[in-house]
Order: structure tokens, then C-alpha cells, then sequence
């Protein structure tokens, strides 16, 4: 093919038998984009934003609106909750400082250990003020945990909000563009706890109830102690010549207990423990299949880092190994309704444990095995 | 209709059961999840084969086809 006799001026339709009107259908749209491109991109952008901001604030509401009619459907409130509700969404936590990181730790877990127990409080306050109503401790750990779904709601919509009406106030693009990118990820987010809504009201376990699921079988049937820790309950039992504490949070409420506390508290009895076998679900990686059951060393536990942290800082004290397995499964399955998948490997992991007891230990020693996880609907 | 495509992902519909187990048989009996039911509790109703207690051994959302 012959290149050679390009005419440019043809090309651009700027020949002199060309049209002036073609001439303007090229330079036009240049000019346009070199000088309002950005513009552009951001009208694009910001309606694709918008319609998940609505969203965003439909779920704030609704969750809002679910907690209080569930709060006056289930305790005959005299007075109308509304106000207090607002007031306890609406609350936010400060995290401690971090320029000076040592002993950070102890800080953030006393600033949410304050706010949790702060919360827990007030609940209680305001559904003794009815005498008819039970303020058990199932009831309220309910009530808080829809809180914190509706507190987070509130948050997530707010920081979008705020992060898309600067960038819309400053016309500025590159300011929208971290916004756009993480914005999936935060819708993700904000449905799984939508979702998680109803879960929590009928009290249906969940994904990340796999944990106590399995302990709790583990527990029927044996003598508890639940004054270890707040929330958490202790068994002693023996499997081939060692000796076993069990441990989970106490359903089938929706708390998640305090194991850190629980084994500080132990260790302060003069406990020996010789082996911490921990099981949790996990996040799973995209690809892999949900409900897949993995060994692997190190204390498996989410949240904030401060448990994680402190049952580290004992196990490495004492020289103990931490062991644990996890059921992987995505941000949406581990608070939402637990799936069958997930639900049916409790008996492939219980076996996992005791076999992992068989290999790892020997007769007489004394192994923990912790059930990490929220235990909404599961009993022990 | 085969020229139609939606990239939009269809809402589920799930449903939720409890399956219960006799202590002594192990006979399963399925049934659809009511609030109060509650994993390792015992159920009201007792085994059809034996007249044992029932235990819930699982509770668990399926998405419907």
C-alpha cells in the first residue's frame, strides 16, 4: 500500500473544495476536549456517583428506620426512641494518636472498649425504662449490633457525600478519581450490611458465626463457665489424653466475646497452656471458592488488631504456638445469612481440630481452642 | 430473549432452613428457618422414628433456583 500521497489537507477536510462546516466536525471536539475534557469526565463521573449516593442514603435510612421498629415492636417502649437512636447513630470515635506509635494499642483498645461498653449501657438505660420489657442480655447485644450496622451506614454515606460535594464544589476531577475507584468497594460494603440487617433481627447465624459453630458442638453437653470474660464462655474437656478448654462467644446472642481477656484471665489462674488452636473465617481471595477450609500458623482473629494483638504478645511470652484454621468466604457471606456451603464444612473443620490436636500434642498437655466469631443463633 | 443482555446482577431470592437431628437415630428433618430457632438448641418437636429429642444441627440460607 502506497503512503506516500496522503493528501494532510484533504485528510483534515481543509482542502480548498472542502467544507467549512466538515472542518469544524474535527476541530470542534478538540478543542472542546483539550479545554473542558476534564469537565466532561466529571459530569460522567459524578452521575454514576450520584445514583450511589442514593442508594448509600436509602440504605442509612431504612436502617434507621428498621432498628427503631424493631426496638418498639420488641420492648413496648412508652416513649418514642427516636430521638436516642439518633443521637447513639450519630456517635464517632476518635482513634488515639499515632506519632508516637508505642503503646499505641492499649490507647485504641480503651477508646473502643469505652465506646462499646458506653453503648452497651445506654441500651440497657433505655429499654429498662419500660418495666416490661426484658433487657436480657441477648436482647440488648441485638440492639447494639443493629446500632453499629446503622452507625455505619450513617458513616459510610456521609464520607461519600462529603468526598463527592468537595470535588463538585472545587470542579475538580483528579479529586473524584479515588472516590470512583473505591467506590465498589465501599458499595460491597454498605449491601452486606443491608443485608445483614435481617439477619440480625430474626437472629439467623451468619458466615462469620462458623467459629463458635464449631466449638460450640464441641461444648454440648459439658459443665460452662461464663465468667472468664465478658460475653465468653469456657469449657474443660479431654480428648486421647490431653486436655482441652474450649472457649467461644456465649450465644446465641450477637456478641463475639472477648478471648484476649479470657486467656490474660487464665494465664493470671496459673493455666498452662501449651498449644492455642484457633478457628475463624477468613476473607477469601477473588478465585477462590467460598466455604474452602485452610490450615496455617498465627492467631486467626479480625476486628481492630487489639485481641490480635494481645493474645500475640502472650503466646510469644509463653513460648505457646498459635495454630489455626479458617473458612474462607467474601466480605457479603461472613455477615449475611450463612450459607449452606459454609454451614455444612462446621463437621470437616471440627475433625481438622481434633486431628491437629492428635499430631501437634502430646498426652498431658493442655490445648485452647478458640471459636472466633460473632454468635448470633448459635447456642453451645 | 437471546439478543438481550443484562450485565445488571439479578437480586437472589434466598430461603432460610433449619435442620434438626435426633439425638439417638440421627434422623434429619428439614424445615423452613422461624425466628427463635437457635444452632444446638432442642427443638419441640421429637423424632418420627424413635419419639427421641431433636437437636438443631444447622441453619442455613439457600438461594432458590
Amino acid at each position: 500500500m502506497n503512503f506516500t500521497n496522503v493528501n494532510i489537507d484533504q485528510f483534515f477536510g481543509m482542502g480548498e473544495e472542502s467544507n467549512p462546516l466538515m472542518m469544524l466536525v474535527w476541530i470542534l471536539p478538540i478543542i472542546l476536549f483539550v479545554f473542558y475534557g476534564q469537565r466532561i469526565q466529571l459530569y460522567v463521573t459524578s452521575g454514576e456517583i450520584k445514583k450511589s449516593i442514593k442508594k448509600l442514603n436509602v440504605y442509612r435510612i431504612e436502617s434507621k428506620d428498621e432498628l427503631i421498629k424493631h426496638i418498639q415492636d420488641t420492648t413496648n417502649l412508652a416513649h418514642d426512641p427516636t430521638e436516642k437512636i439518633s443521637r447513639f447513630i450519630d456517635y464517632f470515635t476518635i482513634i488515639p494518636v499515632d506519632m508516637d506509635p508505642a503503646g499505641i494499642v492499649s490507647k485504641i483498645k480503651h477508646v473502643v472498649r469505652t465506646r462499646d461498653d458506653i453503648t452497651r449501657q445506654q441500651v440497657q438505660r433505655l429499654l429498662s425504662n419500660n418495666p416490661e420489657s426484658e433487657t436480657d442480655v441477648q436482647k440488648v447485644a441485638q440492639i447494639q449490633t443493629l446500632l453499629e450496622i446503622a452507625s455505619s451506614l450513617q458513616m459510610i454515606h456521609k464520607t461519600v457525600n462529603h468526598m463527592f460535594l468537595t470535588a463538585k464544589k472545587q470542579n475538580n476531577y483528579p479529586l473524584i478519581l479515588p472516590l470512583q475507584m473505591v467506590l465498589p468497594f465501599v458499595m460491597e460494603q454498605a449491601e452486606s450490611l443491608r443485608d445483614a440487617i435481617n439477619a440480625f433481627k430474626n437472629e439467623h447465624p451468619i458466615g462469620d458465626g462458623i467459629g463458635p459453630m464449631v466449638v460450640g458442638k464441641m461444648m454440648l453437653d459439658l459443665q460452662k463457665h461464663d465468667d472468664i470474660a465478658l460475653h465468653t464462655t469456657m469449657t474443660r474437656d479431654t480428648f486421647e489424653g490431653r486436655k482441652i478448654i474450649l472457649l467461644k462467644a456465649r450465644g446465641p446472642a450477637s456478641v463475639v466475646g472477648r478471648p484476649a481477656d479470657a486467656i490474660h484471665n487464665m494465664i493470671q489462674k496459673g493455666q498452662k497452656i501449651d498449644i492455642v488452636i484457633m478457628i475463624d473465617a477468613a476473607l477469601k481471595m477473588e478465585g477462590e471458592d467460598t466455604a474452602t477450609v485452610s490450615q496455617g500458623f498465627g492467631a486467626a482473629i479480625g476486628g481492630i488488631g487489639t485481641e490480635r494483638f494481645e493474645i500475640e504478645e502472650y503466646a510469644s511470652n509463653l513460648s505457646i504456638p498459635i495454630l489455626s484454621i479458617v473458612v474462607k468466604q467474601s466480605v457479603y457471606e461472613a455477615i449475611t445469612p450463612m450459607t449452606e456451603e459454609i454451614s455444612l464444612q462446621a463437621d470437616v473443620v471440627r475433625e481438622q481440630v481434633y486431628e491437629m490436636i492428635k499430631e501437634n500434642t502430646s498426652e498431658n498437655q493442655t490445648v485452647l481452642v478458640i471459636g472466633v466469631g460473632n454468635t448470633v443463633g448459635i447456642a453451645q | 430473549m437471546i439478543f438481550q443482555i443484562n450485565d445488571k446482577k439479578k437480586k437472589q431470592t434466598t430461603t432460610s432452613y433449619t435442620i434438626s437431628k435426633c439425638v439417638k437415630c440421627h434422623t434429619t428433618k428439614k424445615q423452613k428457618f422461624k425466628k427463635g430457632d437457635v444452632v444446638f438448641a432442642k427443638t419441640v418437636h421429637v423424632c418420627t422414628s424413635c419419639d427421641n429429642s431433636m437437636i438443631i444441627e444447622h441453619i442455613f440460607s439457600k438461594e432458590l433456583e
